[in-house]
């Protein structure tokens, strides 16, 4: 069984005025009428009064099979198997935006299957006024389909704005969290977050690239263009008067081409957030891999120190063992070892942070001869200055790097 | 803003279905939805480039909403010169309409080559205070500011390619540029001298393929710098990697050294303990001890450092056997000179 909301464009030509009466004349839907035969009619009252206009939404279920004999058109034409169609068959319309299925003829429009998720609010809110002309659509003084392919690819470009503009300022605050340079390792429950954003952002991406492709189909065969413009075809004097006939495609051509190039801006913004995306991960890899370098640097400082206090410290160890030595009777003897070792450690000590401070020093480019010569005869005093002030810059620049 | 052909200038406010019913337009014209579009109306050019919003007739140039930002500058002191045929455009032999549209798109022309003049160098000093070699970590607010640089980059793509588009759809309708000459359509005599009709026709192709190559040349420019903004940001990788492992190979042979100390040390721990062993008579057993405990954790520590050269030395390249039997029976004394080398370059090293 199919439900389906049956939006008549016949209300604008009875009482052009009526646009606020409109909401006011919608019935509660709990209202059933007549029920015969496994049919079963369920509308707003239909009692054709001008004044009011209350068959605004009139809302039935109909069997497949009376449906497509009562619009011309076969099972297969309303399979809708793709995501995103436009089609034309039989003078109607078909299209399908996802969640919103609906058959377009010269006199109305069909939502089939409205019941699902959130399209009622927009159904009964806006779609109604939108047709009949009030609402801020481009197309209200052409013929109906116009207005009511208007009113769907604008609801879809607008859907899927919505999503751009709440995914946008999340990814944005997630970049700026995890791309601080302060922190010294990343919060992984919003590396977690990032990963789900990026995968809404190219889910976001490529409805995009449907919508774009669909209409850019249509776009590209004149033929299409002009078998959407129903009016053409089922309405002779429009056909007849040829200027206007072609103002028919140009208009439909107008119409696709303006919502394509929206789609085309959403893409865009799309595209820069995902690059965005893309240099700031590189930026968290250098963040990181320069922290992790860094406290590299203070471990090898700390290797050494500990390396140079064991080798001067098996002194103690050897001096400790219960073997006699010669060296146990004289006290000077214990304040002189004492001595190399405390002094040796420290004299070691600064010598391989001397290593430190030359090895990671970038060998002089091999192009620039003259530089090299220069620094020849300076080499010997340039190294011994090294050892004296490689400690001192050691320890200073460590400090500095630490920061 | 309303800019005559002499270059006069007038200002006025009006309702809006009152220009529309001027121009001839009609509401939804005028909507100026896109970032950046150039259509024909009605014999009527209009052009909206990001915050400028203009209508172009045969006999005057409408500027729409100018009070925003800082037009006002361009256009009370240029665009009025520009149109009445001084300055420097090309088309000023040629009807209003063309330096009109030549007018808007050196404006903005010149404005997305000022952005990427003032991007540029900041790029390129952030990138150079940051593939320093001598720097062993990254300063990380530069970093950040190359982030945001990156970000100004991408949108300035952007708006590039969204210019390029929208002249290039124009240029591949023959009859859309035909539509942009004014002139043609409205002047019945220029119409009938068919040789400056055709004229028109390829002025105008001529005057957007002029502009479409400025902007893919800016285009160019755009993306080479985005490229450098990724080799550079490998080269950093490069460096910090090369750095960490020359600071992960010192750091192991001083690992090696402690681990060849305490291992030759525990001889001085087992002999410090206050059991009794029978060497404690002898003097000579003293330096006979400490001499082993010295020489060799010297002797472990250098064959683990020779376990360190030899292991990360790559190995030969099997395809070439000329290189490789030149090698093997040198290889004996190799390592050897690798055991020694090992020692004293590490050292140094």
């Amino acid at each position: 069984m199919l439900r389906a909301a049956l939006l008549p464009r016949v209300l604008r030509r009875h009482c052009p005025m009526a646009g606020t009466r409109l909401r006011a004349a919608l019935r509660p839907p709990g209202e059933r009428g007549i029920r015969w035969e496994g049919k079963c009619y369920q509308h707003a009252t239909t009692e054709a009064s001008q004044a009011t206009l209350a068959s605004v939404s009139p809302v039935f279920a109909v069997k497949k099979t009376e449906l497509y004999q009562e619009l011309g058109l076969q099972a297969r034409d309303l399979r809708f198997q793709h995501l995103m169609s436009i089609t034309t068959r039989n003078n109607r319309i078909i299209m399908r935006m996802e969640f919103l299925k609906a058959v377009i003829t010269p006199e109305f429009l069909l939502v089939l299957d409205y019941r699902n998720l959130n399209l009622e609010h927009w159904l009964i809110n806006e779609l109604a006024s939108q047709l009949a002309g009030e609402g801020q659509l481009v197309t209200y003084s052409l013929p109906f389909e116009f207005r009511a392919i208007e009113a769907i690819l604008q609801y879809r470009i607008s859907k899927l704005q919505g999503r751009l503009n709440t995914l946008q300022p999340q990814i944005l605050e997630t970049l700026e969290a995890l791309v601080d340079p302060k922190l010294l390792s990343v919060d992984r429950s919003k590396l977690h977050i990032l990963l789900q954003n990026g995968k809404s952002l190219s889910e976001l991406e490529t409805d995009l690239k449907v919508f774009k492709e669909t209409i850019l189909d249509i776009l590209d065969e004149e033929e299409l263009i002009e078998e959407l413009c129903l009016s053409k075809w089922s309405d002779p004097q429009v056909f007849e008067v040829s200027a206007s006939g072609i103002d028919h495609a140009e208009e439909m051509e107008l119409l696709l081409e303006n919502y394509y190039r929206q789609a085309e801006d959403l893409a865009n913004e799309a595209r820069e957030l995902r690059v965005l995306i893309d240099d700031s991960e590189s930026i968290i890899f250098i963040n990181l891999d320069s922290h992790r370098n860094v406290m590299m640097r203070l471990n090898l400082q700390l290797t050494m120190g500990t390396f140079s206090l064991s080798l001067f410290g098996l002194i103690g160890v050897a001096f400790g063992m219960n073997l006699e030595s010669s060296l146990e009777e004289d006290p000077k003897i214990f304040w002189l070892v004492t001595g190399i070792m405390f002094l040796g450690s420290g004299l070691i000590w600064r010598r391989l942070l001397s290593f430190l401070g030359r090895h990671l020093e970038p060998p002089l480019p091999p192009h620039v001869p003259a530089v090299l010569k220069k620094s020849q005869p300076a080499s010997g005093r340039v190294e011994i200055k090294n050892n004296i002030k490689a400690e001192t810059s050691g320890l200073s620049r460590s400090t500095l790097t630490s920061q």
